[in-house]
C-alpha cells in the first residue's frame, strides 16, 4: 500500500512512483505537453492579434493615398514597402492564427488524455487500497 | 470576456459592412478609383481596409480565449479527479477495516 503525502493545498496525493498502475506512455507525454501547448498556442494567437494591429496601422497609412499615387509608387519607395508588408502579412497571418488555434486544441486534447491517465491511476489506487489485483 | 471579444468583432464587422462598405460602393468605380488624397471616399476605403486587418485576429483571439477557458475547466476536472481518487484510496482501508469489524 503506497504511503500518502499532504501537499500545501490540503490535497492528499500519491507520488507518481508510488502509484500501483502507471500511466501509458502517451498519457505521460500528454501530461507534460498540455500546458506548454496551450500557453504557446495562446501566445501565437496574441502575437497574431498584435501583427493584425500593426498591419491595420500600416494599411491606414497606405490607403490615405489616391489609387493613382499608390499604383505609381516606385520600387523601394515607402508606399511600395508598405504594400509589400500588407501583402505578405495577408499571406502568412491566417495560417499563423490557425497554428495557434490548432496548438490550443492540441493542448486541450492532451489535457483530456491526462485526465484519462488520472482516472486510470486513481482507479488503480482505489483497487489497490481495497486489496484487489494489480492491473498493469 | 471571450464572448465580449467575439461580440466586439461582430459589431466591428457590422460597422464595416453596413456603414463604410455600403457608403463606399454606392459610388461608381470611376469615382472610387479617382478619389483624391484626403477625400471622404478615400478615408472610407482606408477605414474598411485598416479595420479588416485587426478585426479577424480579434475574432480568433476571442475564440482562443474560449478554448483557453475550456483548458482551465479541464485542468480543474483533472485536479478533482486526482483529489477524489487519492482520497478514496486513502480512506478505503479504513472503510474496509470498519466493515470487517461490524461483520
Amino acid at each position: 500500500m503506497p504511503t500518502i503525502t499532504q501537499s500545501s493545498s490540503q490535497d492528499i496525493q500519491f507520488r507518481a512512483a508510488q502509484l500501483p498502475v502507471q500511466v501509458t506512455g502517451m498519457q505521460a507525454m500528454a501530461s507534460k505537453m498540455w500546458a506548454p501547448f496551450i500557453a504557446m498556442g495562446f501566445m501565437i494567437v496574441m502575437a497574431a492579434f498584435i501583427f493584425g494591429l500593426v498591419n491595420s496601422s500600416i494599411s491606414s497609412d497606405y490607403y490615405q493615398f489616391s489609387k493613382e499615387t499608390r499604383e505609381a509608387a516606385a520600387a523601394d519607395s515607402n508606399l511600395a514597402t508598405q504594400k509589400a508588408f500588407i501583402g505578405s502579412t495577408k499571406a502568412w497571418l491566417p495560417s499563423f492564427k490557425s497554428l495557434g488555434m490548432g496548438m490550443i486544441l492540441g493542448g486541450v486534447t492532451f489535457l483530456l488524455a491526462t485526465i484519462l491517465g488520472a482516472l486510470r491511476t486513481g482507479g488503480a489506487g482505489v483497487q489497490e487500497a481495497l486489496g484487489g489485483y494489480r492491473l498493469g | 470576456m471571450a464572448m465580449m471579444t467575439v461580440l466586439v468583432a461582430t459589431i466591428a464587422w457590422l460597422v464595416i459592412s453596413v456603414v463604410w462598405t455600403n457608403d463606399y460602393y454606392a459610388f461608381s468605380k470611376g469615382a472610387r478609383d479617382g478619389a483624391e488624397a484626403g477625400s471622404v471616399l478615400l478615408a472610407n476605403f482606408a477605414s474598411i481596409q485598416s479595420t479588416k486587418a485587426w478585426v479577424m485576429p480579434l475574432e480568433v483571439l476571442g475564440l482562443s480565449i474560449f478554448l483557453l477557458a475550456f483548458g482551465f475547466a479541464f485542468a480543474n476536472i483533472l485536479h478533482n479527479v486526482r483529489l477524489r481518487g487519492n482520497t478514496m484510496a486513502a480512506v478505503m482501508p479504513a472503510l474496509k477495516a470498519r466493515k470487517n469489524i461490524s461483520s
